[in-house]
């Protein structure tokens, strides 16, 4: 059998049609980018060769770019430590077989289904001075004319919670068809052993899941790093760059601003540090899935 | 005593998911109430969660018989089932070759897939039209689908992945006994028994393609080739816009999409059973 | 098992759908013309959508030998979708519209613009209102024809006016002496800005400058001519500060943008707005306003002295010629010709006033549209709105700091120094 699946050909069949296609139509590009990024560009005219000032630039006498990473993490964060175990929660509730298990999993769902455009509308409206939000503070008695949105020290904030939220249901199912994986056996065994219920999740059920568990970390940690929708719609940055992510930057770079060069080496840094922190979770996550073959 | 501290724990679980689901639905409702409503109150700050003083039926019809509304929902059926299929296709064998076969590059190879979920779009919008327009495939079908199969491929062979690498080795020891060659073995044995993980990741890539604004903005050049997204954006004005009509044309995007994931859930969800018939 | 072979098919059959549909083009007569013009004209719901695309028929029928093939996107997505074209070949586009001088300019120093001198005949140029050419003429070249100009205005409910028992405002003090009283009313934004789209914060320090600069000092300053140090604008940014302390533009102007503005003042919940001249048609339209009294006025003088000729606006848009087209003599005719038919209709469609000399029905406009009609003749000379003239990272830093003169924590020396040091580094 490993003769079989060492063969060197068989290997290339498998492997060749996607990764021609992946390096010609996602490489290709993204090392275009990174030339990009050591021009004066404006995107249409010439470009003049400027080595690394761009990135000098990044990293000295730009004024929102550290704030904008700094914001990056603390969705990063939030969403590993607060939307993940969310999700999971919700995946292992689901797969023991609720009463309405599919109802549940169908509605838990839907904000992800929706638009970030219209996600985004619908918490600029809850978090205006007139909103939701402040409705509801003033029936508890907290009345609270807070305009959540421009005030620089919670404009950020208005963009993570509803970043954080809308992806539950997004690592949620991806979790549930994790657990759904996990063959009765083990189940079947942990139950001769007495463990059933939250004893069984601990034991065996996040154990196992881990390899899935990691896909989902990486896949928040990613989307936290690159983050620009929600942001670009509720705040488009504002007020006066306090809630900027690197995208927002970026994107204000390369389309609004005309500093296509600039806007390249932004993009060039968010795929750097996207590498380097997945590489860091891959060392962290290394144990855990090590334990989860012990099993 | 048992019994009632269970109970206890039970109803606190369906308390829990009897909020989560009001807050989960609440968006969707807001879509719905929006998508009837006129301007004037969509964007009237006093009025949130009311319903539609006057019910815009005429929203829906202004959005499927204005511009070419229908013709672009199936564009993007088109494209979202074609990415869905190749894309899962090619990943799923560059997932196993990874995970289950034995050759010296695939840490690398695995590397460059999970570039694919780093690259901020927006930058690379660029590029790849210059590319699209020196392989002359720009313009067409093929020049929106080959970039939607691309960018939907990582994030199926990470999800893949984790589902290749619960399978016990036994299996493909057990199918190579009876002597099936490796291309049988990997679609009638292995890719069934990891369903789940393919329902999963069909749900992921069908809503990235069939949501997609940026690329199918800017690589289609002919209304023929256009998806719904960007036929709902059409309704956008210079300068006044009726987004009760954007509203109801999101609604009926909306909709073919929970139809899928109700389809391919379901397949998650029986997956349990199949696992043990198999066991 | 046959259901692999089911999916393999149903690839290959989707890919190969996919390439001869790619493949096909339309075979025309040898000495037929295809121009391929880009537009943002998409919205099935606007008359200019239709106007535009019957304009476009009729040119057809006038030429046999021209097809015109139309490529429509919304603005925000036209915007990139341009400037990606045009930072790769350009191929397929031959005429396309667009925003000048500022946002042309790019454009024109990387030489990717026809310059339409030798195609601009002295009848055509007898046609065109005088003046109405200068955003277009760019190093000495003409590069397209005007559509229409546009003007910035405040929109009143006069109701809101009788109720607070003041009168509508000629000056600045007028304006702040009628905010404060409407202030007081319950649930009223004396003027409403809809500043969280940042043109409009702009339009808002551009209206204030105008009055305190003057138009064409504030022009010689955009283009560079001069620099950013007139007291004038350090006086407009403190006007717009003072408007914000006295809550004239509501407690919080950031959080509304043009829609939420607009909604509010069919609500009844505006006494004033600052918008467009096509704002005018968005009023009449309205189905379910409730607002029965408008006036519109320019932006109040700061001076009794002052006479108020001046006003925001002008003609900023129109439709401009690939410089690689194969087709130059085509295009640009076509090029002239929806400009003009696009701007003899401006009135009818509510989108501006004509850049053409042409017969007007007023008839045919609507109501609130026919008195803008009359402040408008009675004005000079326009800027239009800043980020349309300024490069396009000037452009930016204009629109965020007029933007930061509204969050609450304004600072007007740094506003101050940021456009001076933005308009001083412009190219």
């Amino acid at each position: 059998m490993k003769k079989l699946l060492s063969n060197k050909w068989y290997v290339t069949v498998f492997v060749a049609p996607g990764l021609i296609l992946f390096l010609v139509m996602a490489v290709i590009p993204l090392f275009t980018t990174g030339y990009y990024g050591l021009f004066n560009y404006d995107g249409i005219g010439q470009k003049v060769f400027i080595g690394l000032k761009n990135y000098k630039e990044l990293f000295t006498t730009d004024p929102y770019f550290k704030r904008a990473v700094l914001n990056s993490f603390i969705l990063a964060a939030g969403s590993l430590f607060i939307q993940i175990p969310i999700a999971l929660f919700l995946a292992i509730v689901l797969a023991n077989r609720v009463k309405g298990e599919g109802f549940y999993r169908t509605v838990f769902f839907l904000p992800v289904v929706i638009s970030s455009m219209v996600i985004g509308q619908l918490w600029c409206k809850i978090f205006n001075s007139e909103g939701l939000l402040n409705a509801i503070l003033g029936a508890l008695g907290m009345a609270n004319d807070t305009a959540w949105l421009v005030n620089p020290k919670t404009a950020y904030m208005t963009t993570v919670i509803p970043a954080i939220w809308q992806s539950i249901g997004y690592h949620m199912v991806i979790l549930y068809a994790g657990v759904k994986n996990i063959s009765p056996e083990y189940y079947e065994a942990a139950k001769l052993d007495g463990a059933t219920g939250f004893k069984a999740a601990t034991k065996i059920t996040i154990p196992l899941l881990m390899p899935t568990i990691k896909v989902c970390a990486t896949f928040a940690l990613v989307g936290s790093l690159r983050v620009f929708d929600l942001v670009y719609v509720m705040t488009g940055g504002g007020p006066n760059h306090v809630s900027e992510v690197p995208a927002t930057l970026m994107y204000d770079n390369l389309f609004v601003k005309c500093r296509y060069g600039y806007g390249s080496a932004q993009a060039f840094f968010i795929v750097f540090e996207c590498l380097l922190f997945s590489f860091l979770l891959n060392l962290i996550f290394k144990k855990s899935e090590e334990n989860a073959s012990m099993i | 005593m048992k019994i009632s501290a269970m109970k206890i724990k039970k109803t606190l679980i369906y308390l829990f998911l009897a909020v989560f689901t009001f807050i989960q639905i609440f968006p969707f409702y807001w879509l719905v109430t929006f998508s009837f409503k006129s301007n004037t109150e969509i964007f009237d700050s006093n009025n949130l969660v009311g319903l539609p003083k006057v019910w815009h039926l005429e929203n829906f019809s202004k959005a499927l018989m204005g511009g070419e509304i229908l013709r672009y929902l199936l564009n993007s059926v088109f494209y979202a089932a074609v990415t869905v299929v190749v894309s899962t296709l090619l990943a799923s064998m560059v997932a196993y070759a990874i995970n289950r076969m034995y050759w010296k590059a695939k840490g690398i190879v695995a590397a460059i897939f999970s570039l694919g979920i780093m690259i901020p779009v927006q930058a690379t919008l660029l590029p790849l039209f210059q590319g699209l327009d020196r392989l002359g495939i720009r313009g067409g079908y093929l020049g929106l689908m080959l970039p939607y199969i691309t960018f939907a491929m990582p994030m199926t062979v990470m999800i893949l992945g984790g589902f290749f690498k619960a399978l016990p080795r036994e299996i493909e020891e057990a199918a190579c006994i009876d002597g099936c060659n490796i291309f049988n073995m990997f679609f009638k044995i292995i890719l069934p028994m990891i369903r789940p993980g393919i329902a999963t990741s069909c749900i992921f890539a069908f809503l990235n393609t069939w949501n997609e604004l940026l690329f199918a903005n800017t690589f289609v050049d002919d209304a023929k080739y256009k998806t719904l997204p960007v036929g709902i954006m059409s309704f956008v004005g210079e300068h006044s816009t009726n987004w009760g009509i954007i509203g109801a044309g999101m609604v009926i995007a909306t909709l073919p999409t929970v139809l899928i994931y109700l389809l391919l859930s379901k397949q998650v969800q029986e997956s349990f059973t199949v696992g043990a018939v198999k066991g | 098992m046959n259901k692999w072979k089911k999916f393999t098919a149903a690839c290959m059959g989707a890919a190969m759908v996919g390439t001869t549909a790619f493949g096909s083009s339309t075979v025309f007569a040898d000495d037929t013309v295809t121009l391929d013009v880009w537009h943002q004209f998409t919205d099935p719901e606007s008359a200019q959508t239709s106007a535009f695309e019957a304009a476009v028929k009729e040119y057809e029928k006038e030429h046999d030998n021209i097809k015109i093939k139309l490529h429509g996107l919304d603005t925000e997505s036209y915007k990139t979708k341009i400037s990606t074209e045009f930072a790769s070949s350009a191929s397929g586009v031959d005429v396309f519209y667009y925003w000048a001088p500022g946002k042309l300019k790019l454009f024109t120093d990387a030489d990717k613009v026809l310059p339409l001198n030798d195609y601009v005949t002295d009848d055509i140029k007898s046609k065109i209102k005088e003046g109405s050419t200068s955003n277009f003429e760019l190093d000495g070249n003409l590069y397209g024809l005007p559509i229409d100009s546009y003007m910035m205005c405040l929109f009143c409910n006069k109701d809101l006016f009788d109720e607070a028992g003041v009168e509508i405002p000629k000056t600045y003090d007028e304006l702040l002496t009628a905010g404060e009283a409407l202030e007081k009313l319950d649930g009223v934004t004396p003027l409403a800005v809809g500043a969280k789209d940042a043109w409009l914060a702009g339009a808002l320090y551009e209206s204030l400058a105008l009055r305190e600069v003057g138009a064409s000092e504030v022009q010689s300053t955009l283009l560079g001519e001069k620099e950013f140090t007139n007291d004038g604008f350090k006086k407009a940014a403190e006007d717009v500060v003072e408007l914000y302390d006295k809550g004239i533009l509501g407690k919080s102007p950031l959080e509304d943008g043009e829609a939420e503005a607009t909604a509010d003042f069919l609500n009844g919940k505006v006494a004033m707005q600052l918008d467009g001249s096509w704002f005018a048609g968005t009023i009449d339209n309205a189905e379910d306003s409730s607002v029965k009294n408008v006036e519109v006025i320019t932006f109040p003088v700061v001076s009794d002295k002052q006479d108020a000729t001046d006003y925001a606006g002008g003609a900023g848009a129109s439709f401009f010629v690939n410089k690689n087209t194969d087709t130059p003599k085509e295009s640009a005719d076509f090029a002239m010709y929806i400009s003009e038919k696009m701007g003899e209709q401006a009135l009818e469609l509510g989108t501006g006033f004509p850049c053409w000399n042409t017969e007007i029905d007023t008839d045919k406009v609507s109501p609130t549209f026919v008195k803008l009609m009359d402040l408008y003749d009675g004005v000079k000379t326009g800027v239009q709105n800043w980020d349309g003239i300024l490069g396009a990272n000037a452009a930016a830093v204009h629109l965020e700091q007029a933007q930061s003169l509204l969050s609450g924590s304004a600072d007007v020396d740094s506003f101050m120094s940021a456009h001076q040091e933005a308009i001083s580094t412009q190219e």
